[in-house]
């Protein structure tokens, strides 16, 4: 071999670096590792938005049960300003379950027609006892004295009542309509106890339906009464 | 990162993986572990793609000296003492030249196992990558003027093994 210099040499040592790895390849997935990265990533994320989601109902309930509370903390069902307090650990429920199906029990009054309902104030509301039962409340449509009621519940055993100066009706009605309401079909012979009280509204009225399941007679005129003590301005 | 991003770095893992093995071969001499360096690699710069996008070829290539420091860190030894031999390297290799420049091509790869891991990292860079002594410089943060130097006590080593060969 003759005497070489540094470029001579450096020629050689990149052709020799070049020919003796050219048929050097990854013999693997070089991106093996990746995917795996990618997968526990994405597991985890998926992990994380589970319990932000989780995180973010349970807040949603909290605020919600904070937003009916009274001021001792007691929980409230509200409507149309009337205030009513729920026994120890009830729970206002955000939809109407179907055990708590009440709105074919409404007062549909004939005669008279009945006014224009007002609009922006809630009508139904529902909360659901601590040992499952079920408090659903309605304010019907104001009316004209001498409507008069048609149901699609029949009574079983009913009995007039005056609670806090409001005369009304108590009972057991058992469901005969066939209607769906508010996309809830209740099955026929379903049994409600059903508390009715008569309201004036300005010149007319308006009946304050209260349907039960799962609480006592007691129970549930303790609950309207602590409303009735606080009427709609 | 972003599907695109993803998709960007797929294609250039596929086109550079190749020669980031290569490099990782002639640095660390051992054919496994120049693979398990390249997909550490390829994950650390996939993880850091939003940065290394710019110029990732670049940025891969730091990256996998760095890998190789840390190996022999880790394992405590000198890639020298796993080296293979020049003959086990060439094996399979093309030998269409003729029997000099074959002969010529072991004798340079045994005197570049030979070398100090620093000075082998700049001729790899350097006469592999062709890279120029400013780059050089820049990814191993040394300065030029330890590249040049550096550089030219290789090439002066190795060519005193071509001579001693040729003279044998």
């Amino acid at each position: 071999m003759s005497v070489i210099d540094d470029e001579e040499t450096a020629r050689l040592l990149r052709d020799a670096l070049r020919e003796l790895t050219a048929e050097l390849s990854p013999t693997s997935d070089p991106l093996v590792r990746v995917h795996r990265w990618r997968r526990t990533r994405q597991r985890a994320q998926a992990g994380l938005a589970a319990t932000c989601v989780a995180a973010l109902a349970a807040i949603a309930i909290l605020i919600t049960n904070r937003a009916n509370q009274d001021n001792h903390g007691a929980t409230v069902l509200q409507l149309a300003g009337y205030t009513f307090r729920l026994p120890r650990g009830a729970h206002v429920a955000s939809a109407s379950p179907a055990a708590c199906a009440m709105s074919a029990v409404l007062l549909y009054r004939t005669g008279p027609a009945p006014l224009p309902t007002v609009p922006s104030e809630p009508k139904v509301a529902s909360a659901v006892t601590a040992h499952g039962g079920c408090v659903s409340m309605l304010l019907s449509a104001p009316y004209q004295a001498g409507a008069e009621p048609r149901v699609g519940w029949g009574p079983v055993s009913v009995h007039a009542i005056t609670i806090d100066g409001f005369s009304g009706t108590l009972g057991t009605y058992d469901y005969v309509g066939r209607a769906t309401t508010n996309g809830v079909r209740i099955p026929s012979g379903t049994r409600r106890l059903v508390m009715t009280l008569t309201l004036p509204f300005a010149t007319q009225y308006r009946d304050l339906q209260v349907a039960a399941s799962g609480v006592s007679t007691a129970e549930l005129t303790k609950i309207v009464s602590s409303g009735l003590n606080t009427p709609a301005g | 990162m972003k599907r695109g991003g993803y998709a960007a770095f797929e294609d250039f893992a596929r086109e550079e993986s190749a020669k980031l093995l290569r490099t990782a071969y002639l640095l660390v001499r051992d054919r496994e572990l120049a693979e398990d360096l390249l997909q550490t690699t390829l994950l650390r710069v996939f993880r850091r793609w939003d940065r290394a996008k710019e110029a990732p070829a670049a940025y891969a290539q730091r990256v996998l000296l760095n890998a190789c420091r840390d190996s022999w860190r880790l394992q405590r030894r000198r890639p020298d003492e796993q080296a293979a031999s020049a003959a086990e390297i060439a094996e399979g290799a093309p030998t269409t030249a003729g029997a000099d420049v074959a002969l010529g091509r072991l004798i340079l790869l045994d005197a570049l196992s030979a070398l100090p891991v620093e000075h082998r990292e700049i001729i790899v860079l350097r006469f592999f990558l062709d890279l120029s002594v400013l780059e050089t410089a820049a990814r191993l943060g040394i300065p030029e003027g330890t590249v040049k130097s550096a550089t030219h006590r290789a090439l002066h080593i190795m060519r005193s093994a071509l001579l001693t060969q040729s003279e044998t």
